[in-house]
């Protein structure tokens, strides 16, 4: 036997096998809870009337920090009761498919407030999130289930569609960063967190 | 093995398509895998037509990992240098 061959198809299983142990970790949970974040962060902006760039920055920028070691607790939680690796190589392909595009997105976020950027700036900053997450995801999406690359798919697309109403002035969105960042970092993980709840199945028993 | 360490879940008729084996070849084989309590079986109804979907469990996910590392060891140290 080739062991070339036997090598190739070892590596295929395993692959295939931590793909579908990270979307058994627990994606519902980690969805809903971006989601009430996002909608939460978008209410107290609202409420708040956080309408400085400084302040949007600082209310979104901590916004996502919860989100993302709320995501990791979770994460290790299930790997944890699973009795799996954690910090697994799947999880590092994730995690460095996700870095570049979100840390491009935060310069992009970090930069105008050096230039003491107006409130007016935050919606087109929100584009650039949208868009920059959008990637993240689809670049993620790789090494997780298609799933992903789709809802990645759905914030690219929507971001350019977005950014081509606002240029053909079909729509007004100054100074409603807060409702569109609510809406795609709130609203659709939670419909997503939804539909992977209603759908996935349940760890099965003997 | 594989195949549902890859997935949530098989039915019995995609894995009977997907390994070309006869129902009651694969039955004994998933019976065997049942008994030692690394598949386990569900029935349900899908269009009023019976339904027998198959899935690892957690200690047949183990055994299998472990399987999987063992035949990695051997790869690699057969390997010609």
């Amino acid at each position: 036997m080739n062991p070339n061959w036997a090598e190739e198809n070892l590596q295929t299983i395993r692959a295939l096998m931590e793909r579908s142990a990270l979307y058994r970790r627990a994606l519902a949970p980690i969805m809903f809870l971006a989601g009430v974040l996002g909608i939460t962060a978008a209410a107290i902006g609202l409420l708040l009337q956080l309408n400085s760039y400084l302040a949007f920055l600082a209310l979104w920028f901590s916004t996502a920090m919860l989100a993302v070691v709320g995501a990791l607790l979770i994460a290790r939680r299930q790997a944890l009761k699973d009795k799996e690796v954690f910090w697994s190589p799947p999880t590092r392909r994730v995690t460095q498919a996700l870095l570049p595009p979100l840390l491009t997105g935060m310069f992009f976020g970090v930069f105008p407030a050096y230039l003491h950027a107006p409130f007016e700036a935050a919606f087109f900053i929100a584009l650039a999130w949208i868009l920059f997450y959008g990637f993240a995801l689809h670049a993620a999406g790789f090494f997780m289930p298609r799933g992903i690359r789709l809802f990645g798919w759905l914030f690219i697309a929507s971001a350019c569609l977005l950014i081509c109403a606002y240029a053909a002035e079909w729509i007004d969105l100054d100074n409603k960063a807060h409702w569109v960042m609510g809406f795609f970092f709130g609203v659709l993980h939670l419909a997503y967190g939804a539909y992977l709840f209603l759908t996935e199945k349940k760890n099965p028993v003997a | 093995m594989s195949m549902l360490a890859a997935t949530p879940e098989l039915s019995f008729t995609e894995l009977r398509d997907a390994l070309a084996m006869t129902d009651g070849n694969l039955t004994t084989h998933i019976k065997a895998l049942q008994q030692e309590g690394y598949v386990a079986v569900s029935k349900s109804f899908q269009n009023n037509r019976p339904l027998t979907t198959c899935s690892l469990t957690a200690a047949g996910r183990k055994a299998f990992t472990e399987y999987i590392n063992l035949l990695e060891k051997i790869v690699r140290q057969n390997k010609p240098k």
